[in-house]
């Protein structure tokens, strides 16, 4: 178990898409690699809670009527996110993992350094495709303004050791691309 | 794909109605000591119905809105503003003894506030649908990709589309002539009316149907209409339908007296049956067959169709093969399409022809349909519209051409769908966004014509591949079977390509 340096991120980014240890993450800005982590922007794409018309939220029951509220911000605008205020983003970065690697997403320094939170649910499973949501968080006590494609996070990729080769397409938030609520997560039971 | 034109037809005829009304009315009514006062009442209320539908259009920071659809906005609040000081400064030049000395000529002057305001109840109209199609409520990056295209036709470096909705499941363009012919009709009573921003289009869709990748490549038609009106190709289709209806042999059929309305008639319905042409074949060049094949899936086409393309001959037949009053038969469009697709300069059937899905099948049953399949819907049967049909398939070759004409040196982009569909498949076929293809030792990104064409196929012919694949790491799924996964996974693949369309950008 270690660390994928840029030189192996580079050569996973390079393999083919059938080859189950192949990497992908796009669109790749080519400025995005340190020795060893990829930079991750924020997307256009935002959800925010609604305010619950109960006393609390259940979250073992998360009401799937619920709707949060979209908001779309186009690549030259901004996002003003209040004190102690909370709302769900996404990368701009798709992100397909290979069988033997894992993920972990850490808010970039400079970010985390204005008190903002990016990612309460750091890891990532092998073999996940999607972008990832991100539970950005305003924990300081001023306004935060948030700029679609600004470097707002790093991605660490880790190597597993003995992984059993697969190209699974499963678990409950599959090839996302705009972020997901609790509420989308699918407790669905096929019929036919 | 309905134009607008029957409900511009039904409100022309409600505004003439109201004028009559209101003419009448006001000729028939004697002046009173308050005649000014009144004048006053009707201007403050139609400067407070202006001002409220003006601030509608003051562009907060969120919903976000794209370009186009900001000018239009302006144009309207700036329309607002010219029309607010035009009925102040008329109100202040009001005469009190002109209503005593000149009382018709007064009243005919007070007039032109209700054909104002009449004009503005008309663009009233038009601003909820576009106030409803912020950024988040139309397909704003499948819109950006199809007017990337749009700009390398020679004259079109500046062409911008606004998208406003519609409740209708239909698509349509909303003239820009149809705007325009409104703000000229305020422009001719207001002073120094705001121009109508250049080159801007309006084109409608679904409302609830901006996630609907698919379906939305109809857009391409509309722009078709954009297109057709701009390079004023009515006008250059006018002369050959003239000539090949004095050649007809039926014409004698039509009342040709002075002050009939047969020939003119005759003339605007096959127009408007080319221009519906002229749409499709715009849109094929555009973004390839897919809009072909989005057009079968809006329309509901396909096995059903083909059956009876192919065999018995219900009644519903008419649907397929007979023509409306404003737009030519389902199974006639299809086969121009492939006829199209087919010509040498354009080359994409023989990209699609392989395609295992009803889609393609019921195309190919469609070229062997002669002239003579073709009829018009009973209710639309008439001498005039029989002689336009005539007319109508001599002319159509010429729409070909006049494809060809407006898309000279513009590429069709057939020859990298060629060699760039086989990788973006694959990459669905994975699970993911297809916008940075690893081919080897080489990295590219597709192009956008490419990328929708190929997921188009991959849905319609590869997509149990996907299916499949997520059956076996889920063993409790029947993705394959079951309509809910389906549809969930049709809506991922769609995301994948607006992401990819994204990206490549980018």
């Amino acid at each position: 178990m270690g660390i994928l340096s840029k030189k192996r991120i580079l050569e996973r980014l390079g393999c083919d898409i059938a080859n189950p240890k192949s990497l992908v993450i796009t669109p790749l800005d080519k400025e995005a690699f340190d020795s060893d982590a990829v930079d991750l922007r924020l997307g256009n794409h935002f959800l925010f809670p609604p305010l619950p018309s109960t006393s609390a939220v259940d979250v073992r029951d998360i009401d799937p009527t619920h709707r949060d509220l979209r908001v779309h911000i186009p690549s030259d605008g901004q996002l003003v996110l209040p004190a102690h205020q909370t709302v769900l983003g996404v990368t701009q970065e798709f992100i397909k993992l290979p069988y033997d690697v894992s993920g972990q997403i850490l808010t970039k320094s400079s970010v985390a350094r204005t008190f903002m939170v990016i990612e309460t649910a750091p890891w990532i499973h092998p073999n996940y495709r999607g972008c990832l949501t991100l539970e950005i968080a305003n924990v300081s006590s001023t306004a935060l303004i948030l700029h679609p494609r600004m470097p707002i996070g790093q991605l660490i990729l880790i190597s597993i050791e003995e992984a059993v080769e697969s190209v699974e397409l499963s678990g409950s938030y599959i090839g996302p691309v705009r972020p997901e609520s609790p509420a989308r997560k699918s407790n669905h039971v096929c019929k036919f | 794909m309905r134009v607008q034109r029957s409900l511009s037809a039904s409100l022309g005829r409600w505004r003439a109605k109201l004028l009559t009304i209101i003419h009448r009315h006001s000729s028939t009514r004697r002046p009173k000591m308050d005649a000014i006062g009144s004048v006053r009442h009707d201007a403050a209320a139609l400067c407070r119905f202006i001002d409220q539908v003006a601030a509608r259009c003051t562009i907060a920071a969120s919903p976000s809105y794209t370009g186009p659809s900001e000018e239009f906005f302006k144009y309207i609040s700036a329309l607002g503003e010219a029309t607010k000081d035009h009925l102040m400064g008329f109100v202040a030049s009001l005469d009190p003894t002109r209503v005593q000395t000149d009382t018709d000529a007064f009243y005919i002057e007070a007039q032109q506030i209700r054909n104002l305001r009449l004009s503005w109840f008309e663009l009233h109209r038009l601003i909820k649908p576009a106030l409803d199609a912020d950024t988040l409520e139309i397909p704003n990056t499948l819109i950006d990709a199809l007017t990337d295209r749009l700009r390398q036709i020679i004259g079109f470096t500046g062409a911008r589309l606004a998208v406003i909705h519609t409740t209708a499941l239909n698509y349509y363009q909303v003239t820009s002539g149809y705007i325009q012919q409104l703000a000229s009709e305020i422009g001719g009573i207001v002073n120094n009316p705001p121009q109508f921003p250049h080159d801007l289009g309006i084109v409608a869709i679904p409302y609830s149907q901006s996630s609907s990748l698919f379906l939305n490549t109809a857009l391409a038609h509309e722009m078709g209409h954009y297109a057709f009106g701009k390079r004023d190709q009515r006008t250059a289709l006018h002369t050959p339908v003239v000539d090949a209806l004095s050649k007809n042999k039926n014409i004698g059929q039509l009342n040709t007296k002075p002050g009939s309305l047969d020939i003119p008639l005759c003339i605007d319905t096959c127009i408007r049956w080319l221009e519906e042409i002229y749409c499709d074949l715009f849109a094929l060049f555009l973004v390839g067959p897919c809009f072909s094949l989005s057009y079968i899936e809006l329309f509901a086409l396909s096995r059903v169709t083909r059956a009876i393309l192919t065999g018995s001959k219900p009644s519903s037949v008419y649907s397929l093969l007979g023509f409306s009053d404003t737009h030519p038969a389902h199974a006639l469009r299809l086969r121009e399409h492939v006829a199209f697709m087919s010509r040498p300069a354009i080359g994409w059937w023989p990209e699609i022809q392989g395609s295992t899905s009803e889609h393609v099948s019921l195309m190919q049953d469609s070229i062997a349909l002669p002239n003579t399949a073709f009829s018009l819907d009973p209710q639309f049967d008439s001498p005039v519209c029989r002689i336009a049909l005539e007319v109508f398939l001599e002319v159509l070759p010429q729409v070909h051409s006049a494809i060809e004409n407006t898309f000279v040196g513009v590429p069709t982009d057939v020859e990298i769908f060629h060699q760039q569909k086989v990788l973006i498949q694959k990459y669905l076929g994975y699970g993911v966004v297809p916008s940075r293809i690893v081919d080897g030792p080489n990295v590219w990104a597709p192009s956008a014509v490419a990328l929708l064409n190929a997921v188009h196929l991959f849905y319609l012919d590869e997509f149990d591949i996907l299916l499949e694949r997520i059956e076996k790491s889920n063993p409790k799924c029947r993705a394959s079977q079951c309509l809910v996964c389906r549809s969930l996974w049709t809506q991922r693949l769609e995301m994948w390509t607006t992401k990819a369309l994204e990206d490549i950008k980018t």
